[in-house]
């Protein structure tokens, strides 16, 4: 599949005290929900970041939506206010009343709607009376305190959102709900609007995810559509007796007393050939795991 | 005594035990000693300011930006520790030893600075052998604990500036009166303020010890 | 596009009452100018008495701390996520944040020089004496506009030197026989209005020069000092 980019990165470093942030290239499919998958301390938020201009001190070069640099970003208020960012921490300041927000919001974005971020709230039963413009922020839990980040990039006419870890502090149902909100704002323009989040509670965002990041130790190790990357891996399954002989084979394998499971390249299906194993369609959540595995393997040597 | 040690060495830093108990003190300190040689020309060379003829200016200042100095520092450590937002107590009620474990890093803290006041009153009685000079220690380490009980109320690194520039007021405004009072009783004054100085550094030292610990174990204060 | 960047900058200005406990930072910005004025009155009219009376910058020293608050209410709006991930981001910590602490300096400054001329003209004999300490008050003006700069950057070097510039200047001073901090720093006797220009002058030098700063410091995150202990947190 082929498509145009909202944001194309490259040479893009950032070094702190033992961990260093190094993608050669970064391309940002236009008009998808793209999920940056890793582990903790892969340096997902670092180039989140880097990306909403949060942080300035890295090298490389940005662009965004086709035309702006970084440099833009920073000069030119058009970019930041096409981006919605939320993070997942750091955000508001704790004595902020959700009204308060509503009027900042309103000063620092042109595209902000009061109207629309007040029903958003209500939506989202942000607070327990939903929209309650005396509640403090601080007094939100961690749930609700997103569900208003949420509501506040909603409320604003965005082209494209970057989200730190948007699922993690919510419940199940709204974790859902995120999905169905991600899909009608990347359906409401045409292809115009992208999302691209990072999360890894890869079951419960799969759903919507179209586009894979998958990062390990401050570099990608691997992306793709995911139907593409389902094509190129598969799930391997076989008995017991029969994990000795095909574990090198696979890309990862975790083995018990009935059977072994594991994800194998679809290249190398032949290397299984003579093995009595069965062969299924892995799952986003499958794939993630297995290359963060082999990757993290890779790297302790 | 060590394990309070123990605990006040593993909550601070390095740098902070660096730059804030060892190296701004000693330069601080030795300025105090330069000027003061300058001034009286050696140590035990008694002058104007023998005892109760009154209160140097250079005393008066020195005094002024002590007080300035650890309240100022003390954002570094234990700034906000008692305001509403400050949740980063919490971590010390997951375990039964939480409260005793702040309480000891509070009271070394104390006693640095406790520490710190009276070094700073010694060097002064060495060179203008003036009597005062504890008092003036006392009540140095009063007003910092004192202050401090309030400004750790506060987060916010511009509200800890503010209140470190209303201690200069504050500790101004006490030297006045220990000046007034011992200009009006003479020297048998000095012993009464040098004893209620002594009973207030110990209660204020004692109520920020509880107040921390008691806000650990859930109780306002 | 001139009218874009006053936009801005007014509503920079309008943002200042959602900075952190923005209520308690006015009251202690009045409180500063109240106690500025105070002393510098007292020490100008010659009522400070024995001590007192050789304080030559206290009140200045209050009154331009006072200026300070409302950059660092603007700043600390800066240290949220929202703030920082909005076309706002710059020009609070460039642009707003230098002209809104000229516009406070400046303020400051008439207060001053009004009180200090009044002084002159009331006590002629202590002329002299009131404003030969001016050049060496814009000295710490333009020294504090510089700090507030850095401060939030480098929370740890500014603090290293608040401590030791004060203390030393202000020991300095006291050996002098003077409480203060400027009195450490050695003044010609001149001419009020040359007195009052370059004190001017170092206020203005030292906003152009926090410009240069805020613009050069841009790229830099904020000191974590800044934030607080650990075991106090403003922050969600």
């Amino acid at each position: 599949m082929e498509s145009n980019y909202v944001i194309e990165a490259y040479d893009i470093r950032k070094k702190y005290k033992g961990f260093a942030l190094d993608i050669p290239e970064l391309k940002i499919p236009k008009g998808f929900a793209t999920a940056l998958i890793g582990e903790n301390g892969a340096g997902k938020t670092t180039l989140l970041n880097i990306l909403s201009g949060i942080l300035l001190q890295y090298q490389g070069e940005i662009k965004y939506f086709d035309r702006y640099t970084d440099r833009d970003r920073e000069s030119i208020p058009d970019v930041k206010e096409l981006m919605g960012y939320t993070a997942s921490g750091s955000y508001y300041l704790a004595q902020w009343r959700l009204k308060e927000v509503e009027e900042i919001s309103k000063v620092l974005f042109s595209g902000f709607h009061e109207e629309h971020f007040e029903q958003w709230c209500r939506n989202l039963e942000v607070g327990a009376e939903g929209w309650d413009p005396k509640q403090k922020v601080g007094s939100l839990s961690d749930g609700n305190r997103m569900k208003l980040m949420i509501a506040g990039v909603l409320a604003r006419d965005t082209k494209l959102l970057l989200m730190d870890e948007p699922a993690s502090p919510l419940d199940p149902v709204m974790r859902d709900r995120l999905c169905e909100i991600i899909r009608e704002y990347l359906t409401e323009e045409e292809g115009q609007r992208s999302v691209f989040f990072s999360t890894h509670n890869v079951a419960d965002m799969e759903n919507v995810t179209d586009y894979a990041i998958i990062m390990e130790h401050g570099r990608i190790v691997e992306q793709g559509f995911v139907e593409d990357l389902k094509e190129k891996y598969v799930l391997v399954k076989g008995d017991a007796a029969d994990a000795v002989r095909v574990q090198d084979k696979l890309f990862t394998c975790s083995s018990g007393r009935y059977g072994f499971e594991g994800v194998a390249l679809a290249e190398n299906l032949e290397r299984l050939a003579g093995c009595d194993v069965s062969m299924e369609r892995p799952s986003l959540t499958q794939i993630s795991v297995a290359v963060m595995k082999h990757f993290s393997r890779m790297a302790k040597g | 005594m060590k394990r309070k040690l123990k605990c006040y060495l593993a909550y601070t830093t390095l740098l902070y035990r660096i730059i804030g108990v060892a190296l701004i003190p000693c330069a601080f300190w030795l300025v105090n000693v330069g000027l003061l040689w300058r001034k009286y020309g050696g140590i035990l060379r008694w002058g104007e300011d023998a005892a109760g003829t009154g209160i140097s200016v250079l005393c008066f200042t020195l005094s002024v930006y002590v007080v300035l100095y650890e309240v100022f520092t003390d954002y570094w450590v234990l700034g906000g520790c008692l305001s509403d937002a400050g949740k980063g107590l919490w971590y010390f009620r997951t375990s039964h030893r939480g409260a005793s474990v702040m309480g000891n890093i509070v009271t070394v803290d104390l006693a640095r600075r406790f520490l710190f006041c009276m070094i700073f009153a010694v060097t002064i009685f060495l060179f203008s052998g003036w009597k005062e000079s504890l008092v003036m220690g006392l009540a140095i380490y009063c007003v910092i604990v004192g202050i401090l009980n309030g400004s750790r109320h506060f987060d916010g690194f511009q509200r800890n500036m503010g209140i470190a520039f209303l201690a200069q007021v504050g500790m101004t405004l006490i030297n006045v009166l220990n000046y007034i009072l011992v200009e009006i009783a003479g020297s048998a004054m000095l012993a009464c303020l040098a004893a209620l100085y002594c009973g207030i550094a110990l209660g204020v030292s004692v109520l920020t010890v509880r107040r921390i610990t008691g806000r650990i174990r859930g109780q306002k204060g | 596009m001139k009218k874009e960047k006053w936009n801005e900058l007014v509503n920079c200005v309008r943002l200042l009452k959602y900075g952190m406990s923005a209520k308690l930072c006015l009251g202690l910005m009045l409180l500063f100018v109240g106690i500025g004025i105070a002393f510098e009155m007292m020490i100008v009219l010659g009522a400070g008495g024995r001590f007192l009376n050789r304080v030559l910058d206290f009140g200045a020293l209050f009154l331009y701390s006072a200026a300070m608050y409302p950059v660092q209410m603007l700043i600390t709006l800066d240290l949220s996520g929202m703030v920082q991930a909005s076309p706002y981001k710059r020009r609070i910590q460039t642009s707003a944040m230098s002209l809104l602490s000229l516009g406070c300096n400046l303020v400051v400054l008439a207060i001053l020089l009004l009180i200090r001329f009044l002084g002159v003209c009331l006590a002629p004999e202590r002329g002299a004496w009131i404003w030969s300490s001016l050049p060496a008050v814009g000295i710490m003006g333009m020294a504090l506009s510089i700090m507030t700069t850095l401060m939030y950057k480098f929370y740890i070097f500014s603090m290293v030197v608040i401590c030791v510039v004060c203390g030393t200047l202000g020991s300095i001073s006291a050996y002098q026989g003077s409480m203060g901090i400027t009195a450490g720093i050695p003044a010609k006797v001149v001419p009020f209005p040359v007195a009052a220009a370059s004190c001017i002058a170092m206020i203005l030098l030292g906003n152009a020069i926090q410009y240069l700063l805020t613009r050069a410091l841009y790229k830099r995150p904020y000191s974590k000092g800044v934030f607080g202990s650990a075991v106090g947190k403003k922050f969600i």
